[in-house]
C-alpha cells in the first residue's frame, strides 16, 4: 500500500487518477475517427516539408534566375519558376514554414490571451467582467479581416507585427468560450466542495478551473490556428500581409490576379493554393474531432 | 418595437463616437502621410512643408479630430487626399456594389444551407451525412482567393460562361441580365464558404433540439415524421441559428474584401485596399466609420430578427 505523505491529499490522489481514465476514452473516441488520421498525416507530412526544406530543395527561395522566369515545370524546377525568375517549389515549401510559424505564434498569443483575459472574467465576474466582455464585443463585432488590414497599415507587416496583431486581434472568441466554461465550472458541486473544505483560491483555479477548461482551449486553438492560416493567405494575397521576397502561400497567388498569368501558368497559383486549403482543411478536421472526443456525450 | 429601435439607434450614437475618436487616433500614428506618397521627394523641404500646412495637417489632433466631426455631421466626409474628390460621393457610391454582393451571397447561402442542414440532421450518422460532412469542412477550409481564381479559370477562361471581373460589361448598357451575368461567380465564390458555415449550424441545431422532450412527444402523439422534424425540431432550431448569423456577418464582409479584389468588383473592401495603398487617409477613416454603421445596423436587424424569431421575446 502506497503510504500516504501529508502533502498529498486524497483528493489530488483521485484527481490524478481520473485524468487518465478519460484520456483513455478520448484516445479511443479520437482513434476511430478517419477524418482526423487525415488530419493528422497531413499535417505532419506538411511540417516535415517545412522542417526539412533545405534537403528537398537545392533553391534558395529568393535566388532570382534570369536566364528562366515564367517557366513551365521541367526537371530543373519541379513546379516551374515565378514571374522573377525564383523556384516555385522552393517558394512552396519555405512559404509553408512562413505560413505555419505565423499562424503558431499568432495562435499562441490568441490563446494566451485570451484564455487569461477569459478565465479572470468567468472567475471574479463584476464590473471586470463587464469591461473584459465590453472590449471582446467591440474586436468582434468588426471584420477581422478589415481590423487587421488597417492595424498593418498603422505598424507596417512585418512578420513580428503581423503575428502581434492577429493575435491582439483574434483572441476574443477563445475569451468568450474559456469565460462560459469558467461560469459552469464555478457552480459545479467539486467547486463548491473545495471552497468549503478551505481551499485556497489559487488552489481552486489551478486543480479545478484550468485542468477542466483545457478540452474547449485545445479544440480553440486548432480551429483558430485554420482561420489564421485563411487570414494569413488573404493578407498576403492582397499584398498587405507577407511581403516579397519572403515566399508565404498567400503571396505567391497575389501573381495570379493578371489574367495571363491565371490562364496560361496555372504552376504559379495551383500549388500555393492547394497547400493552404489542405492545411486548413487538416486543421478543421483534426479540431472537429478532438472536439468530438472530448465531449463526452457524444458517444458513436 | 418603434421605442426600441429608436432607443438602440441612440445608443449607438456614442458607440460610433468611440469609434471614430479611436480610428482618428490610430490613423494618426500612422508613418506618413498623403502629402508624402503624392509630392516628388526630389522636391524642397519648404514647399511639401507648405502644402502640409495647406492641407491642415500641422493642427493638432485635437482640433483635427473636431473639424472633421463638425464636417461629418454636415454630411461632408471630406476630400480624398490623392485624388480630391469628395469622400462621401465615393464611398456611397461603393457601399450598394458592396452590399449587392453580400445580400445576394447571404440569401443563395441560406437558401441552400437549409435544406442541406436539416436533412444532415435528420439522417445524422448516414453515408449521406458523411459526405455532406466532408464536402461541407472542405467549404469551410478552402481560401476565397483560391476559390476565387480557379472559378475565373473554369468557368470564365475555360468555358467562357460568365465574364471574368467587373460589375457590367464595360460600355454596355448595364442592363439587369448583364448586370445578373456579372453577379453569379462573385456571389457563388462568396456562398461557399457560408453555405458550409451555415449548413454546419443548421445541422448541429436541429441534431439539437431533435433531443428535446418536445420532439419526443410530438412523436408520442402520433404526428408523421415530416410533421415532427419540420414543425417541432427545425422551427425551434431557428433561433440558435438567427443569433450565430448576427456574429457571422463581419465574417461575411471580410470575405467581401477579398472578393471584390479578385473580380474588380467597385465595392468598400477594394476602395479599402486602395486607401491603404494610397494612404489615403479621409478614405480610410470613411470606409471605417461606413463599415461601424453596417455593423449596428446588421446587429439591430439580428435582434429584430430574433424576436420574430422567438415568440418569448417582447420588446
Amino acid at each position: 500500500m502506497a503510504v500516504l505523505s501529508p502533502e498529498t491529499p486524497t483528493n489530488s490522489l483521485l484527481a490524478a487518477h481520473k485524468p487518465k481514465r478519460s484520456s483513455s476514452r478520448v484516445w479511443k473516441a479520437f482513434k476511430g475517427n478517419k477524418k482526423a488520421w487525415f488530419g493528422v498525416v497531413t499535417l505532419l507530412l506538411i511540417i516535415l516539408a517545412a522542417i526539412f526544406a533545405p534537403v528537398l530543395t537545392s533553391y534558395p527561395p529568393q535566388l532570382i534566375d534570369m536566364m528562366s522566369f515564367q517557366v513551365g515545370p521541367n526537371s530543373a524546377h519541379p513546379l516551374g519558376t515565378d514571374s522573377v525568375g525564383r523556384d516555385v517549389w522552393s517558394r512552396l515549401l519555405y512559404g509553408a514554414r512562413v505560413s505555419l510559424l505565423v499562424s503558431l505564434v499568432a495562435v499562441t498569443i490568441n490563446i494566451v490571451v485570451g484564455s487569461l483575459l477569459g478565465a479572470v472574467a468567468g472567475y471574479f465576474g463584476g464590473s471586470v467582467d463587464q469591461i473584459i466582455m465590453r472590449i471582446s464585443d467591440s474586436i468582434l463585432a468588426f471584420p477581422l479581416l478589415i481590423l487587421v488590414i488597417v492595424a498593418v497599415a498603422i505598424w507596417g507587416s512585418s512578420l513580428l507585427n503581423l503575428v502581434i496583431v492577429i493575435g491582439l486581434m483574434s483572441w476574443p472568441s477563445t475569451a468568450r468560450i474559456v469565460r462560459g466554461q469558467v461560469l459552469s465550472i464555478r457552480n459545479e458541486d467539486y467547486v463548491a466542495a473545495a471552497t468549503t473544505i478551505g481551499a485556497p483560491r489559487s488552489r481552486i483555479i489551478r486543480a479545478h478551473i484550468l485542468p477542466n477548461t483545457l478540452a474547449p482551449i485545445i479544440v480553440i486553438a486548432t480551429f483558430d490556428a485554420a482561420s489564421i492560416v485563411l487570414l494569413e493567405g488573404s493578407l498576403s494575397f492582397l499584398g498587405l500581409g507577407v511581403q516579397p521576397p519572403n515566399p508565404s502561400w498567400g503571396n505567391m497567388l497575389s501573381d495570379a490576379q493578371s489574367l495571363v498569368i491565371l490562364e496560361s501558368m496555372p504552376w504559379l497559383w495551383l500549388p500555393p493554393g492547394l497547400a493552404i486549403a489542405l492545411t486548413v482543411l487538416s486543421l478543421n478536421f483534426l479540431g472537429d474531432a478532438l472536439r468530438e472526443a472530448f465531449d463526452p456525450t457524444s458517444h458513436r | 418595437m418603434a421605442r426600441y429601435i429608436l432607443r438602440r439607434l441612440l445608443i449607438a450614437i456614442p458607440t460610433l463616437l468611440v469609434i471614430s475618436m479611436v480610428t482618428f487616433v490610430l490613423i494618426d500614428l500612422m508613418p506618413g502621410d498623403a502629402v508624402d506618397m503624392m509630392v516628388d521627394p526630389s522636391g524642397s523641404a519648404q514647399s511639401i512643408e507648405r502644402r502640409r500646412e495647406a492641407m491642415g495637417l500641422n493642427d493638432p489632433i485635437y482640433v483635427r479630430y473636431f473639424y472633421w466631426l463638425s464636417e461629418v455631421v454636415k454630411g461632408n466626409l471630406g476630400y480624398s487626399a490623392v485624388n480630391n474628390w469628395p469622400v462621401a460621393d465615393q464611398v456611397l457610391e461603393r457601399v450598394v456594389p458592396t452590399l449587392t454582393l453580400m445580400g445576394t451571397a447571404l440569401l443563395v447561402s441560406l437558401a441552400l444551407a437549409f435544406p442541406i442542414g436539416v436533412v444532415s440532421a435528420v439522417k445524422s450518422n448516414s453515408r449521406l451525412d458523411n459526405v455532406l460532412t466532408v464536402l461541407t469542412f472542405s467549404g469551410i477550409s478552402l481560401p476565397t482567393f483560391f476559390v476565387g481564381l480557379a472559378g475565373i479559370y473554369i468557368f470564365a477562361v475555360q468555358l467562357k460562361w460568365v465574364p471574368t471581373s467587373m460589375m457590367q460589361t464595360p460600355g454596355g448598357d448595364g442592363s439587369f441580365l448583364d448586370r445578373l451575368h456579372h453577379l453569379v461567380l462573385p456571389v457563388a465564390v462568396l456562398a461557399i464558404h457560408q453555405v458550409a458555415l451555415y449548413m454546419r449550424l443548421i445541422r448541429s441545431s436541429v441534431i439539437e433540439s431533435m433531443r428535446k422532450d418536445y420532439v419526443r412527444t410530438a412523436r408520442a402523439k402520433g404526428l408523421n415524421e415530416q410533421a415532427v422534424v419540420l414543425r417541432h425540431a427545425v422551427r425551434n432550431s431557428l433561433l440558435p441559428v438567427v443569433s450565430v448569423l448576427g456574429v457571422q456577418l463581419p465574417a461575411l464582409f471580410s470575405g467581401a474584401v477579398v472578393t471584390e479584389q479578385i473580380f474588380a468588383w467597385p465595392g468598400i473592401g477594394r476602395l479599402l485596399v486602395n486607401s491603404v495603398y494610397g494612404r489615403d487617409y479621409p478614405v480610410l477613416m470613411a470606409i471605417i466609420m461606413v463599415t461601424a454603421v453596417l455593423v449596428v445596423l446588421s446587429n439591430l436587424l439580428t435582434d429584430i430578427l430574433y424576436a420574430a424569431v422567438d415568440p418569448r421575446i417582447h420588446y
